[in-house]
């Protein structure tokens, strides 16, 4: 039996195989940060090279084929309620997928300092505590897109000693869904309106692409798998007492009541034959009283 | 001895077999649910009374039920609910005994038995392209010895067979444009004719050979102008609408297969006419009634097109369809207001309708409105005179019977259009009110007592047991208009469609009063209201014995978004309007926000469709409290059609022509813009803004803490590819998907962002305390499944080092800004789901201590209770011990379906649309309301009652228990005493 059932379990181990395979394949969670290589990221593969933030490195190594084509779109910036202007670029290549469809991959930014008013600009929204915003096209092939993606976060937020700042941008293809932006730490509260010493950016930028959502493996084989196994390899048995203690109290209850029991049976044997002792001493007594 | 050792082994036995039970007890029933029954807003009534049996009405509703109505009594004998889009039509009863409805736009004809409901036959018409309606059933048509009728629907005419619903003939009369208004057969002859109109402007006339539907003649004549509105039959061969224009009455006429016109100026009839006049459909022979911008009025056509008008009525009146009464005698019914009473005057076609058959004045209630529609029908009275019954449905859609003068019956079928609903306390107990009543009932309580424990004894009769049962459900505890320490009892207010503002007692359902809004805020400036939602306004704590609740009723004049807004303020415990207040700018969205002012109102941001906020209540108080806040205000909108959301954030001011202190400009923060050519929104969730959490750790079977990340500011998105959002089976695994979204509203952040391949919507979801779960279809395995997607903070994940927290090295206490980098992990698993859902919810309770429970509505109309724990994402094939013991449930492929977690028992809520619950004050209860077409009602607890006695629970039995064991002592003592005494004179 037990040969048959081993055999049964591998079979069925061999069966399931191909479906327990789940691939770890993510798209390419390529990101490159420019500046901050202290900045920890859990999803980050490889630690982040840094270069000055105000240029942009170009590296031989990284042109991969030929087929690649080059994008380049603009990251503009407002104070509070003013209008956008321009404030920074970013570069990439534009990479055909596994999945069909272009994606983005080899993420640039350049980020542009700021001029005199701009600084101007900055420190009177950390004095108002208001808003600096960002935009960016919604599709980096036919920019804008149907709308810019737009984010905002609080001027006191950025002012560090420098101006640190994180760009995630969540992707879909060749669209940009959304930016998430803001410190790559805490955002300091309540405001301080002390403006940043140095008047650069530390930027850090991640691209972001979906997830298949998680499944676990057919369910059903391994609860069979389970069940094999729980008939091969049995778990410890309990002891004795364990096992049965709920009927060996009561039966050693009742055998003790009936030992009792046996042990007033003489008792009241000698108890019945008592009466007439004690009639007999009473008579005596009531004799001897006279 | 050996007794003693049987009893005791017995009990052993049965304690060792006996486990507790979860489920309801049969006597249990209706203890604490309740359950009602509606069918919606009367369409179409249809008498039968001929028979000697059961008098009846068949009626068909705005909701799609076909109901079979006892007449005496108004309870529904028979009931059926048409699908969501399966409009009634039309409603009639064929041979005496089918109920024909005609649905779906013409498209599906089916006959009921009209006894018991049961489905005789259904038939699928076909057609070319929509048209109206129609539905003619003669009295005696046999053809082949088939009884007949004639159907129009999509274009077509059918010829159908009564007894099985075969079509016997069908013909194409659309194609030349062609709409057929009135079919007229009359008995006897062998020719259907089909009047209508081509072009608005063409009359034509087609005679069909009743055998094979075979053209015998047509005609078609022009009418220069054209014609506007229905043709309206006043007899077999007249028939007479309006011009274009509106001012000009048109007869006409059909003679040998010609077509006359006879157009007669308004003006001539009625001198201060002006304006547009409307023909209303009604059947009467001869007649037909005119609606001018004043007025209604009856006209009789004489001699060949002659018009003369018979009365003039104001237009309150509501006229019925008239019903032959003999030979050459008809009756139709007039119904006119006067402020509190109705006057149905029944008027009869002899003497040119001058005459009254019946006037009767009854007194009606003032919050049900004007009357909407009038049926009459007809009865011989014992002195062989006729004697007459309407049926009439009211603007609050409720239903009563009049006869004699007086209201037999009513049903409040208002309240199966349920739009919104809220809880509100009952007043506090004040001192003198019950003590009385105690008093009072002692001797009946003693008496109850005592069957209790006659019943629990089981030494009860029968009868005794029917007593328990019947004072147990109708306990006057439960139905006590006061406040009590469980707060099991509450007022559910709902906001109807009609416009009316109900409270229910959760006790036992029944209505303690009911406001009419609808006539409320109907005025020259806003001619339609429409009812929106409604919130919590004054929710007094404080000043709870002085002050009531009360509530806000938001609703718009006209359907359209930009149309005005107008709200109302309502006292919760008395039922009336304490204020009103528009019509005003138009209203998008309702915010209430976390802020109340010193007379504890809530204060609420309503936005307007210009993105334009408005603060109330406009006084200076809450201005202050709220430009406090101002700067830590966001919400975010979302864009269906677009695909796009928003995030919002408020200006100090607003760009009006009139200044106003009360309105901020909206500032976009932040724009997320889905690609629209793959993503499509379908759904959304938020979490509920009172939900409590109690507590914001979880400690694992590791003795690991995970902290959950509990942000009020969490939306929930779900998209699909635009080909899936067709119903399910119309696109393929490959060409569809579901993604969802989880987004930070404060800064517009996607924390999570996953995609189900092969998977579309429908998408149910709610979002409570750091979870999410999402029901969805998946293609490819041809099954629903159930998601879920829990959020844990990894930044405060650092924070278990016990000497930390003691040094203070923690960042447990530093203030929390959305801004900050957000650091969260994400758990997510999916489970197959066998239902598909209508509705889904999470129970509430008022710590949030007690385990929840999501309230799946299923398919079926009922409510299936399902445990957090199935749905776990750490739930794993082979759960360690230590696991175990946290309760963590061995992995399964689906999630079960137990029978005894139907909240709903055997009941059906049927039409189910939404479930709603609110904690009570008892931790371990929650109220849950179903509504529907049906409402229920009912008390849930999810963890079992652990911190109270049940009602169940026999305090009488357990006093004579305590005071047997008492007199046992001394009759033992004193028995004990006595042998010893005994024992010692020995």
């Amino acid at each position: 039996m037990a040969p048959v059932l081993l055999l049964l379990n591998l079979l069925l181990s061999l069966a399931v195989a191909p479906y327990a395979f789940q691939s770890d394949e993510l798209h390419d969670d390529e990101f490159v940060g420019l500046e901050g290589a202290q900045y920890h990221d859990p999803a980050a593969v490889s630690p982040p090279s840094s270069s000055p933030a105000t240029t942009t490195r170009r590296r031989s190594a990284d042109t991969g084929s030929d087929s690649d084509s080059k994008v380049q779109f603009a990251l503009e910036h407002a104070f509070g309620d003013s209008d956008f202007s321009p404030a920074g670029t970013f570069s990439a290549r534009l990479k055909s997928s596994s999945q069909g469809g272009q994606i983005l991959t080899k993420l640039r930014f350049t980020r542009d300092t700021f001029s005199q008013t701009e600084q101007d600009n900055f420190k009177k929204l950390l004095e108002d505590d208001d808003f600096y915003r960002i935009r960016i096209p919604s599709n980096v092939v036919n920019q804008p897109g149907r709308e810019y993606i737009m984010s905002s976060v609080k001027a006191r937020c950025l002012a560090q000693d420098t101006l640190d700042e994180l760009l995630v941008l969540h992707m879909e293809g060749v669209n940009i869904l959304a930016v998430s932006y803001g410190p790559p730490g805490l955002c300091q509260y309540p405001s301080n309106i002390k403006s940043p010493r140095k008047w650069s950016f530390k930027s850090h930028t991640f691209l972001k692409y979906g997830d298949m959502a998680p499944r676990s493996q057919v369910f059903t084989e391994a609860a069979v798998e389970e069940n094999v196994e729980d008939e091969t390899a049995k778990p410890p048995e309990k002891s004795f007492w364990a096992k049965y203690w709920m009927y060996l109290i009561p039966l050693g209850l009742i055998v003790m009541n009936a030992v009792t029991q046996a042990m007033n049976m003489p008792e009241e044997q000698a108890t019945g034959q008592a009466p007439a002792v004690a009639a007999g001493r009473g008579q005596a007594t009531a004799v001897r009283r006279r | 001895m050996k007794m003693a050792i049987r009893v005791f082994m017995l009990l052993v036995f049965i304690m060792c077999t006996s486990r507790p039970i979860s489920s309801l007890y049969e006597d249990q029933v209706g203890l604490a649910d309740w359950h009602q029954q509606y069918i919606g807003k009367v369409k179409h009534a249809v008498f039968h009374t001929q028979k000697a049996g059961r008098k009846r009405v068949i009626v068909s509703t705005e909701e799609n039920v076909v109901a079979s109505l006892d007449l005496r009594h108004g309870e529904i004998f028979w009931r059926h609910v048409l699908g969501p889009k399966d409009v009634i039509d039309q409603l009639d009863i064929a041979l005496g005994k089918y109920v024909i409805t005609l649905s779906s736009g013409g498209s599906v004809i089916r006959a009921w038995g009209l006894p018991d409901g049961q489905m005789v036959w259904e038939s699928r018409l076909q057609g070319s392209r929509p048209s109206r309606s129609l539905l003619v059933i003669p009295k005696n048509l046999k053809v082949d010895k088939e009884s007949i009728m004639f159907v129009y629907g999509n274009g077509y005419i059918h010829a159908i067979a009564n007894t099985d619903g075969e079509v016997i003939w069908k013909k194409d009369l659309a194609s030349e444009g062609f709409e057929v208004h009135q079919l007229i057969y009359s008995d006897g002859s062998d020719a259907l004719y089909a009047v209508g109109l081509i072009d608005s402007s063409w009359v034509g006339v087609y005679q069909l050979k009743i055998k094979n539907g075979a053209v015998l003649a047509h005609e078609k004549l022009l009418f220069p102008g054209g014609f506007s509105g229905d043709l309206i039959l006043v007899s077999n061969d007249k028939a007479v609408t309006m011009d274009a224009s509106g001012t000009n009455l048109v007869v006409i006429r059909l003679r040998n297969g010609q077509i006359y016109f006879h157009p007669t100026p308004i003006t001539e009839f009625i001198l201060d006419f002006s304006g547009v006049g409307i023909i209303l459909p009604s059947k009467m022979p001869q007649m037909f009634i005119l609606r001018t911008e004043t007025s209604a009025t009856f006209f009789k056509v004489v001699n060949e097109d002659e018009l003369r008008v018979v009365e003039k009525l104001d237009l309150a009146s509501t006229i019925s369809d008239s019903i032959p009464l003999s030979e050459g005698d008809d009756a139709c019914a007039v119904i006119q207001q006067d402020d509190d009473k109705i006057i149905l005057t029944v008027k009869s076609n002899n003497n040119d309708w001058t005459s009254n058959l019946a006037v009767e004045k009854i007194q009606m209630d003032h919050q049900r409105g004007q009357v909407q529609k009038v049926f009459l029908n007809s009865y011989v009275r014992t002195d062989m005179s006729n004697g007459f019954r309407v049926l009439i449905i009211m603007e609050d859609h409720s239903l009563l019977l009049l006869q004699q003068g007086e209201v037999v019956w009513s049903r409040e079928d208002g309240l199966a259009s349920i739009i919104d609903v809220k809880v509100s306390e009952l007043p506090i107990e004040k001192d003198g009110v019950t003590v009385t009543k105690v008093e009072h009932g002692l001797l009946e309580r003693l008496k109850w007592h005592l069957l209790k424990v006659k019943g629990s004894l089981m030494i009860a009769t029968p009868d005794d047991l029917a007593t328990i049962q019947k004072t147990r459900v109708s306990s006057s505890d439960k139905t006590k208009m006061t406040r009590e320490r469980n707060g099991f009892r509450k007022l559910l207010i709902v906001l109807t469609r009609a416009g009316k503002l109900v409270a229910l007692h959760t006790g036992d359902g029944r209505i303690v009063w009911s406001l009419l809004l609808n006539s409320h805020w109907r005025s020259k400036t806003c001619e339609i209201p429409r009812f929106f939602s409604l919130h919590q306004w004054q929710d007094p704590h404080h000043h709870a014995l002085d002050e009531n609740p009360s509530m806000l009723v938001i609703g718009r004049c006209g359907d359209n978004l930009n149309s005005a807004g107008v709200l109302s303020i309502v006292d919760a415990y008395r039922g009336k309007e304490l204020d009103h207040i528009g019509p005003v700018h138009s209203i998008f969205q309702v915010i209430p926000l976390p802020f109340t002012d010193s007379l504890e109102r809530r204060l609420h941001l309503l936005l307007d469709a210009n993105q334009q906020a408005h603060l109330y209540p406009r006084t200076v108080e809450s201005l202050g409290i709220f430009q406090q806040e101002l700067g830590n205000m966001y919400w975010y909108s979302v864009d269906r059609d677009e695909s796009i959301l928003r995030g919002h954030g408020l200006k100090k001011t607003c760009l009006v022509e009139v200044p106003d202190n009360f309105c901020f400009d909206a500032r976009n923060v932040w724009t997320i813009v889905l690609p629209s050519d793959t993503e499509k929104i379908i759904a959304t969730a938020t979490r509920s803004p009172n939900e409590v959490v109690h507590t914001q750790a979880k400690v694992t079977s590791e003795h690991d803490v995970m902290y959950k990340h509990i942000s009020k500011n969490l939306l929930f998105l779900a998209t699909v590819t635009p080909k899936a959002e067709q119903p399910i089976g119309s696109v393929t695994p490959d060409a569809s998907s579901l993604t969802v979204y989880v987004i930070e509203t404060v800064s517009g952040r996607i924390l999570h962002r996953v995609t189900h391949p092969g998977s579309q919507g429908p998408v149910h979801a709610i979002f409570s305390e750091n979870w999410v779960v999402y029901h969805f279809f998946n293609l490819k395995a041809h099954r629903y499944e159930i998601a879920v997607v829990e959020i844990y903070d990894q930044a405060r994940a650092e924070n278990k080092d016990m000497l930390k927290l003691v040094l203070g090295a923690h960042n447990l206490t530093s203030p929390v800004t959305a801004y900050s980098r957000l650091e969260v992990s994400m758990k997510s698993q999916s489970y197959f789901f066998t239902h598909s859902v209508k509705a889904m919810v999470v129970t509430q309770t008022i710590k949030g201590i007690t385990s929840r429970q999501v309230l799946v509505g299923t398919i079926g109309d009922q409510v299936l209770a399902l445990d957090k724990r199935f749905l776990d994402p750490r739930r794993t094939v082979n759960p360690t011990q230590a696991e175990k013991e946290e309760g963590i449930i061995p992995l399964t492929d689906s999630l079960p379906i137990i029978s005894q977690s139907y909240v709903t028992h055997d009941l059906k809520v049927e039409g189910l649309r939404d479930i709603v619950t609110f904690p009570a004050k008892l931790e371990s209860t929650t109220l849950v309301f179903a509504y529907g077409i049906d409402l229920f009602f009912a008390r849930l607890a999810p963890s079992k009652t652990y911190d109270s006695l049940t009602e169940e629970f026999n305090y009488a039995l357990l006093l004579i228990t305590i005071l047997a064991l008492v007199v046992g002592i001394f009759v033992t003592w004193i028995w004990s005493e006595k042998e010893e005494l005994q024992d010692k004179w020995r």
